[in-house]
């Protein structure tokens, strides 16, 4: 599992930043790919990566960008 | 056993089958017969004694253990303030307020979430307003049940040729019916907003004077254990 994220939209800039190429329709749908809260304190993070054909991003590339 | 013999243990409401055997007598019953005064006639048993408990444990009454005194367990909580969540990403709804809890099962200070402690079928039920009024057309309320969805309501608005639709201060409601074990089953509320500009504060209605917008309710249909 990648990393959680406290700031809003940190994961979801940096997933974008990693696969420009990623549509907002493959982003926003939750049978592709799923972030989330659990409302834990520890923030954001992809509970689930499913893309056809992009990977999931690694915490090197999250960390990178 | 004659009526005559136990009717002196009934004035004092109390009516003992035998006081000196545990669940090892077999078919000791009260018997709802009035032809006779023999106790090996059967009648209508209404406890009949087994030979491991009591007749009536796995049905609507547990006898063998301490009943739960509560009254049908039913809550409402609610966000007191506006919540924050990222872009396109599924969150637990924070509610903080138990507008009633009967049984106190709901946790509104840690997991957030209705943990009865009552074996039944639930109907449960959620309302959230949507609140950022950045453009957001796609917006989800969902009842997940152990952290796992299990039915949503979902709002998409999307008109062709038309930029900036919002769907800011829309409630979107949704209701079902789980079963709870009793002991470990619990149900939350989540919400997820997508806004056309794929970025910014996604903000879903809380206020403390206005219990409105934002809910999350529930009560036993159905006792099983």
């Amino acid at each position: 599992m990648t990393g959680y994220y406290t700031t809003i939209n940190q994961l979801v800039t940096k997933i974008k930043k990693v696969h420009a190429s990623l549509s907002d329709d493959d982003l926003n749908n939750p049978k592709i790919i799923v972030m989330q809260n659990d409302l834990d304190g520890r923030g954001d993070y992809i509970k689930s990566w499913k893309h056809p054909s992009l990977a999931k991003p690694t915490q090197e590339q999250l960390d990178a960008v | 056993m004659p009526l005559s013999r136990i009717k002196s243990k009934m004035e004092v409401s109390q009516l003992r089958l035998d006081s000196s055997a545990a669940s090892t007598d077999v078919n000791e019953r009260v018997l709802l017969d009035g032809t006779d005064s023999s106790d090996t006639n059967d009648g209508y048993a209404v406890i009949l004694e087994d030979s491991t408990a009591n007749a009536f444990d796995g049905g609507p009454f547990i006898l063998s253990q301490a009943p739960i005194t509560v009254a049908n367990p039913t809550f409402r909580a609610r966000l007191i303030a506006n919540q924050n969540m990222s872009h396109s990403t599924f969150t637990k709804i924070g509610y903080t307020l138990a507008d009633f809890d009967v049984g106190g099962y709901y946790d509104n200070t840690t997991n957030y979430r209705y943990q009865p402690l009552v074996a039944g079928y639930y109907q449960f039920n959620i309302g959230q307003m949507e609140y950022s009024n950045l453009d957001v057309y796609d917006f989800i309320v969902e009842l997940r049940v152990n952290g796992a969805p299990q039915s949503e309501s979902r709002l998409r608005l999307i008109t062709p040729g038309v930029d900036n639709e919002d769907i800011y201060a829309t409630i979107c409601t949704h209701s079902d019916i789980y079963h709870m074990n009793g002991t470990t089953d619990y149900v939350e509320g989540w919400a997820r907003s997508v806004s056309e500009e794929g970025s910014g504060t996604m903000i879903i209605y809380g206020d403390h004077l206005y219990p409105y917008g934002s809910w999350l309710s529930g009560h036993l249909i159905s006792r099983t254990s």
